[in-house]
């Protein structure tokens, strides 16, 4: 069993510590990934935040299964691995956002902590670190709203896949994400001198 | 309720009003809660790419050589399905053959075969996919190659979020089935209707541009366009009322323009404008499309016939002939108000020279009740062409009066409008021989005085020329000239002193470049695409916000009781409990700080700024505005295209710029740092300022060129950030919005005025 299939099926036997541990093997390893992507892309390729996941997926739980010829997960386990992946995207490119910035205005501040990822990389339209803290403020509101956006904005999964994922029907994955893409929103977007804490 | 069940149950409600009923109740009096869910809706309604791709795809995107990844979904997002002007976006690329974004690979074509051909994107049957001509929230639009028939097809894909949804899809391509039966010369030839991989049309392509592209670009058109143009949309329109089908979304973005010789009209999306309501209304309960040019049956939901067309024509012909749609609100709930019981403004107030039988014309089809419309197309089409004709020939208009007046018989209303006619026969013939051979295009300021005379005024100086408009970029001592330049001409003085002691910097009229490119560090999606615009008059602006000092002479002359102390004091963002609330000690007289008489105002609501700005144009008898959006942007720039209005770098923002760095969190008296090129002092920084615009976040879009005045919306634009904020915000293009009963310690205003005896002016040629 690989590290990751063993403590996904932890989680599934309902420990809840388990998927603290799974967070930093994906993590890990979509770092890796990304960045190699990052590196080799090439015009014209198509390369989807999914498919990374899904790559993700193969290398640290299906191939080690199958050279052991094991049987592939079910899917109950790849929701959790969707899930920790979603946070590790989440991660990634917020930590990614904060070097960014770090560099922007601390001139020499160079102790990169990804130096397998390239600089230069280019910005997300949305302000990560500022929806970052959106998000933890939402988790406190809204845990399901916050697991969605992971899912998919972050894991880049559609949202019937994220549905299947998080046990729902399609049509509330769609309310929840409305509710979660305005309340983000509403927080990052334009009334930045209305939230002065009194 | 909750603030999730609440947003959720208000979305479901689709008729506006009632919406806003319900949430009123549900909130019961609690003001922050109503706010912070209205904002929700707001957030939701407006800006519909906010992460709308996931945040890796965009990086790989970008890194693809292709910035422009998130305005794939620029006029809604399939995936919640709400789907504002729904098809025009993807239908006006359609016909240009323009595409404002960059190509291909970054609308997901993941449905397409792979191709051999190397100018292919990839195949779609036996279609050759060429390039993408636009998306929109429907579906995407591409140019195709029809190998078997080897002819050059547009091709519209239904967005396979929304193909998901089986009433949709069976709507689609019941619709589209329906419109392929319409085949005339001025209808968009429907070609094909395919079920698979997606629901897809495939038709005729029209290289060319829209009504709407037109109207953008020249303004007002004049008779023998509208006639002509108005002739064959109404031709359009009876052929396809002639096989019973009814268009439901006439707008000028729905008429394509075949631009050869002359102007060939075709008319596209016969019925689909039903097929994305069922989609958005399943999924979001909300409507699709603009309610501009609705019917008033179609606004209350009733049902309809053929006549909606006609009324939404009417407002077309409108729109050709005054340069503007005829029912236009701050709201979408108030343009459907407009629609069912509002009046739209004479357009001989708009364009004098507009004969009044073509207003008569569109008068009747603007008729609220069906019944009292022309009854069909081929009618309308008919009296277009036989005006045409009388035109052409020099011929007077009398015998037409008949065809234009309502048959007799029924109702009282229509013999009272038979009389009315009756009694403008004279003025009619008379009017259309002062309208023959009436070519020039009309703009907005040639209209006063008499037979479009420009009227002048005693106050300018005799002779002297008019300066040319202040042409950005230019140098600050470049723009000190102009203002000098312009002071002169209209006889004025460069900065003015009014009754309340505010100082009124003169701002020469010009074109500048709003908005901020997408590689300016800290640049938001509203802020673009950057567009070129046209300040048409000279203007005076505060070079100050208004101060505490002013308002309270205002107040105590008026008792005025401010809106934020009606509500119960200004709002304040809680963030622990995520959500506003109202602090009632809070209101402009005390802002929670240290403040002087010469501090800008703040805890004044958009409406208050309103109020002040009546009192003081009642007392000086001159009418103060709050500045527009692009007023204030063009004035903060004052000739400069850099991100701030001093240059680029933050290093010099300390010098000229209240913010957090700087400010230590305290809003300062007004004028402490270094004024722009043009004398005003504080535009970024200290604190926000109220416009007069409504906010949308892709008004940039479709902004007009000439004076743009905002889009619709009731939520309102502030400009500059405040002393609370980071360097980008005081950006001079940084955009922020907020609902107009809000304030906070945060918000101020200063004030606009047209310069009094103002020259009327032609609109300034398009740049190079």
């Amino acid at each position: 069993m690989s590290d990751v299939t063993r403590i996904l099926s932890e989680i599934q036997a309902g420990d809840p510590s388990a998927a603290d541990n799974l967070l930093p093997l994906v993590y890990d390893e979509l770092r890796k990934l990304a960045a190699a992507k990052l590196a080799h892309e090439k015009p014209g390729q198509t390369l989807q935040a999914t498919a990374l996941v899904h790559e993700a997926f193969l290398r640290l739980v299906s191939e080690p299964q199958r050279e052991r010829g094991e049987e592939a997960p079910h899917w109950d386990s790849r929701g959790h691995f969707f899930a920790a992946a979603g946070t590790a995207m989440r991660r990634i490119l917020v930590e990614n956002a904060r070097r960014k910035r770090r560099i922007k205005h601390g001139g020499q501040w160079i102790r990169r902590e990804f130096e397998d990822i390239p600089t230069g990389l280019p910005d997300v339209h949305e302000d990560l670190l500022a929806l970052d803290a959106a998000l933890e403020r939402l988790k406190s509101v809204d845990s399901q709203a916050t697991e969605l956006v992971h899912l998919r904005y972050f894991a880049g999964l559609p949202l019937a896949k994220a549905a299947e994922i998080m046990g729902i029907s399609p049509r509330t994955a769609d309310r929840i994400w409305a509710f979660a893409r305005a309340w983000l929103h509403r927080e990052v977007a334009g009334t930045e001198s209305l939230r002065e804490e009194k | 309720m909750t603030e999730r069940e609440l947003f959720l149950s208000a979305l479901e409600i689709e008729d506006p009003e009632a919406r806003r009923t319900f949430l009123q109740s549900a909130c019961a009096g609690d003001d922050g809660l109503l706010v912070s869910v209205e904002a929700l809706l707001a957030s939701h309604e407006g800006h519909r790419e906010f992460m709308q791709v996931p945040a890796a795809e965009q990086l790989l995107d970008q890194l693809r050589g292709d910035a422009a990844m998130l305005h794939v979904f620029d006029n809604g997002s399939p995936d919640d399905g709400t789907c504002d002007s729904a098809t025009s976006d993807a239908n006006s690329v359609n016909a240009a053959g323009v595409r404002r974004e960059p190509p291909h690979d970054e609308v997901p074509l993941g449905y397409l075969q792979p191709s051999t051909r190397p100018d292919s994107l990839g195949r779609l049957s036996h279609y050759e996919i060429l390039e993408v001509l636009g998306t929109g929230a429907f579906g995407t639009v591409l140019k195709a190659f029809d190998d078997k028939l080897q002819r050059v097809v547009a091709i519209k894909v239904m967005a396979p979020e929304l193909a998901v949804t089986s009433p949709a899809r069976k709507r689609f391509l019941r619709e589209a089935q329906a419109s392929a039966r319409i085949r005339h010369e001025h209808v968009v030839s429907v070609y094909a209707v395919e079920e698979k991989p997606l629901p897809y049309l495939v038709m005729e392509y029209i290289p060319g541009q829209t009504l709407q592209q037109r109207l953008d670009e020249v303004g007002p058109l004049d008779l023998s366009a509208v006639l002509d143009l108005g002739r064959q949309i109404a031709e359009g329109l009876a052929a396809a009322h002639a096989i019973g089908l009814i268009h439901r979304d006439i707008k000028p973005g729905n008429v394509l323009l075949d631009t050869g010789i002359r102007d060939r009209v075709k008319i596209t999306d016969f019925g689909l404008a039903r097929a994305a309501d069922d989609a958005s209304l399943t999924q979001s309960g909300i409507i699709a499309g603009t309610p501009m040019y609705m019917a008033p049956e179609q606004a209350q939901g009733q049902r309809l016939d053929q006549r909606a067309d006609l009324f939404s024509f009417g407002s077309v012909l409108y729109q050709m002939v005054s340069g503007r749609p005829p029912f236009r609100a701050s709201s979408t709930l108030a343009v459907m108000k407009r629609v069912a019981e509002g009046e739209p403004r004479p357009i001989r107030e708009i364009i004098p020279e507009t004969p009044q039988w073509l207003c008569e014309i569109i008068a009747r089809l603007h008729a609220k009740d069906p019944n009292e419309r022309f009854q069909t197309a081929r009618e309308v089409a008919d009296l277009l062409a036989a005006c045409e004709a009388k035109l052409k020939s020099q011929g007077d208009m009398l015998d037409l009066l008949a065809a234009i007046s309502p048959k007799p018989a029924i109702g009282a209303n229509r013999r009272q409008w038979l009389a009315a006619a009756i009694l403008l026969l004279p003025v009619l013939a008379l009017i259309l021989t002062e309208s023959m051979g009436l070519t020039h295009v009309l703009r907005r300021g040639e209209t006063e005085g008499a037979a479009g005379k420009p009227r002048i005024d005693s106050n300018y100086s005799k002779g002297a020329h008019r300066p040319p408009p202040a042409v950005a970029p230019f140098t600050p001592a470049q723009g000190k000239q102009q203002q000098k330049a312009w002071a002169a001409y209209l006889g004025v003085e460069v900065v003015t002193t009014n009754s309340l002691g505010m100082k009124l910097v003169l701002i020469p009229p010009g074109r500048f470049t709003m908005g901020s490119p997408d590689d300016e560090p800290g640049h938001k999606p509203e802020e673009g695409p950057r567009h070129e615009v046209e300040i048409s008059q000279p203007f005076l602006l505060g070079s100050h916000e208004v101060t505490v000092g002013q308002f309270k002479t205002f107040v105590e002359a008026t008792d005025f009781l401010t809106e934020t102390e009606k509500l119960g004091g200004s709002l304040v963002w809680i963030s622990a409990e995520a959500r506003h609330r109202r602090v009632p000690e809070m209101n402009w007289r005390n802002p929670g700080y240290e403040k002087t008489d010469n501090h800008p105002v703040v805890c004044v609501t958009w409406n208050d700024a309103q109020a002040f700005c009546r009192w003081l144009g009642a007392r000086e008898g001159r009418a103060y505005t709050l500045p527009s959006e692009a007023q204030w942007e063009y004035a903060c720039r004052a000739g400069t295209d850099t991100a701030y209005f001093y240059g680029d770098g933050e290093d010099q923002l300390a010098a000229y710029v209240w913010y957090v760095a700087n400010s230590k969190g305290l809003v300062r008296p007004v004028g402490e740092k270094r004024a722009n090129a043009w004398g005003l002092h504080d535009m970024p920084g200290n604190v926000w300022e109220w416009n007069s615009d409504g906010y949308q976040a892709d008004y940039y879009r479709i902004s007009p060129r000439l004076d743009p005045t905002g889009g619709a919306s009731g939520t309102r634009v502030m400009r500059g950030g405040s002393c609370r904020d980071t360097a980008p915000f005081g950006r001079s293009a940084n955009r922020g919005f907020v609902p107009p009963d809000v304030s906070n310690d945060l918000i101020g205003f200063r004030i606009a005025c047209a310069v009094k005896g103002r020259p009327t002016l032609r609109a300034i040629p398009a740049g190079p």
